[in-house]
């Protein structure tokens, strides 16, 4: 992890902590794949729990979208998983910024579906249409699955993509999609 | 767990509105709309008595630990089933004290977040039914019971989206520039700064990139929180406040910056309370301190995609997609799709691929 997102982790990750350590003692992992539901949680409670997520967990507080993820609507959230988040290297590091903020903001919202969609859901959405399904996004432009592998691939019109990756988590107001990559906006 | 905090919110549902529809992803309970869907195309129904998902708040349910145990089940719902059970046996069978006195405080810290929970169910509850009494025809009877709006009253509930997207620049410069710039800048020394601004990785800053769809394409330039539409002349010839800057929490809403009204269903479904308590604008709804109209916090962010019943569905929507506390009740089947956008629920025909209904979700 870079120094930047370090820093900037450092008090999240302190309070993670303890909870991280108290899951793996006392839980074994859901098998990759297969949903984890419990309706107990909320998106944010769902995204705190995760600790590959930190980043796409300070990046949604930073934009100030957090109590989005804590209220009545629903949402799905395609959450790259901190390797993506490092993989932009020092163009990454600026969007915590408070001048990069609206980019930010712009980034995460092409990450936010409506609905409560599961992987499970979206596998048999492109089954059952014979090839890849589009949804839209709360962001600039909708995002297309299709299967690669035994795996689900996310893409943005014109722009990234990325495969699931992890154990998605169904919450009382959403759902958390861990995903490999951030799905970068096409350039024009 | 889940069992128990299941038949904890149906009392209370019960108790305040006659009416309860349980959560949960398994199986159709048989309540669904059923053979009026095709008789009900210009009809929005009143949805079932279910309550929306539970707001905790920021802070509460980050001390909720899920029961992963039993969340890795094969068959999730058998295993919810079995908990309390399987509990108490492994509680007696256990010899050592330690361990179960380990496992009891395990249960009763359950037990407690279960009261929480209900507590925070009940209060919720009573909010919004205290809060609709007033205002709205609040139904108290069968569950089973299916409640119609006119179809007019929909349309008249989407207007405030179409009005939304009659939208442009707002013309001048924005007034934080102004102060910073003492003054707006004179054109010349405008086309000189962002002739060399710098963007975030090669990207043009353009309405659609920050989710803004109704405005007019065209170059524009992004300082201290605004878009910047630059004027002929090299100067600045209109600005839009961006969400997460000009539009960031703390910062006062502008009131050049035109925000609409959402109808009732909306100020329910989203707990927004009185009109000057909340602004839209640009398919986001935020919370305002109505004394100052200082931005308290992002409530919402809406697709603002046109779902006209009678019509066909938007594209975008193949995957089913509504939310949790009502996929048993609206799940897909050979006669009926759903899809949830905005707070409603659209019943689909397959065949068609027509919007039958709309389906509100409000206790």
């Amino acid at each position: 992890m870079t120094d930047a997102w370090k820093s900037g982790l450092a008090a999240t990750a302190l309070v993670t902590l303890p909870l991280v350590a108290a899951c793996s003692n006392t839980e074994e992992h859901t098998a990759q794949g297969a949903t984890r539901d419990d309706g107990t949680l909320t998106l944010a409670a769902a995204l705190g729990a995760e600790k590959d997520l930190d980043i796409v967990r300070e990046a949604m507080d930073e934009s100030e979208l957090s109590g989005v993820l804590d209220g009545p609507a629903s949402y799905t959230i395609l959450a790259p998983d901190d390797a993506a988040f490092e993989a932009l290297g020092k163009e990454g590091e600026t969007l915590l910024e408070d001048e990069q903020r609206p980019v930010l903001v712009a980034l995460l919202r092409d990450h936010l579906l409506p609905g409560h969609l599961t992987p499970e859901s979206i596998g048999e959405a492109i089954d059952r249409k014979g090839g890849p399904v589009t949804m839209a996004t709360l962001g600039e432009t909708d995002v297309v699955f299709s299967r690669e592998g035994d795996g689900i691939k996310a893409e943005l019109e014109d722009g990234g993509s990325a495969n699931f990756a992890g154990t998605a988590t169904a919450t009382n107001n959403g759902v958390v999609i861990p995903i490999s990559q951030v799905l970068m906006p096409p350039k024009d | 767990m889940m069992r128990i905090l299941l038949a904890g919110a149906a009392a209370i549902a019960l108790a305040a509105s006659g009416a309860y529809a349980q959560p949960g992803k398994n199986g159709d309970n048989g309540n669904g709309p059923g053979n009026g869907k095709h008789n009900n195309a210009a009809k929005v129904e009143r949805g079932p008595p279910d309550r929306g998902p539970q707001r905790p708040g920021n802070n509460g349910n980050r001390d909720a630990r899920p029961d992963k145990r039993v969340a890795q089940q094969p068959d999730r719902r058998d295993a919810r089933q079995n908990v309390p059970r399987e509990i108490e046996r492994r509680v007696s069978q256990r010899p050592q004290e330690r361990a179960v006195e380990r496992r009891m405080d395990r249960r009763d810290d359950r037990r407690d977040l279960l009261q929480r929970a209900e507590r925070r169910i009940e209060r919720s509850v009573e909010r919004r039914v205290d809060r609709r009494d007033g205002r709205r025809d609040v139904r108290r009877g069968d569950r089973n019971l299916i409640n119609y709006v006119d179809r007019v009253r929909y349309d008249q509930d989407r207007t405030f989206l179409v009005r939304d997207r009659d939208r442009r620049a707002i013309a001048g410069c924005p007034p934080g520039l102004a102060k910073k710039y003492n003054g707006c800048m004179p054109p010349g020394q405008a086309k000189k700064r962002y002739d060399n601004y710098r963007t975030w990785n090669g990207y043009d800053y353009r309405p659609r990139l920050f989710g803004l769809k109704n405005y007019s394409s065209g170059r524009y330039y992004y300082d201290d929180g605004y878009l910047l539409r630059p004027a002929s002349d090299g100067g600045i010839a209109g600005y839009i406040p961006l969400l997460g800057g000009a539009l960031a929490i703390g910062n006062q809403w502008p009131s050049s910056y035109s925000s609409h009204s959402v109808p009732d269903y909306y100020v329910d479904y989203y707990d927004l309370g009185p009109r000057d308590s909340y602004r839209y604008a640009d398919n986001v709804i935020y919370r305002v301190n109505p004394s100052d109209s200082a931005i308290q916090s992002v409530v919402a962010l809406l697709t603002g995609d046109d779902f006209t019943i009678g019509e066909p569905m938007p594209s975008g929507y193949d995957v089913y997609n509504v939310p949790y506390p009502y996929r048993d009740r609206y799940n897909d089947n050979d006669d009926a799709w759903y899809r949830y956008s905005d707070g409603y629920v659209y019943q689909i025909d397959p065949q068609t691929q027509l919007i039958s209904a709309a389906i509100d979700l409000l206790v």
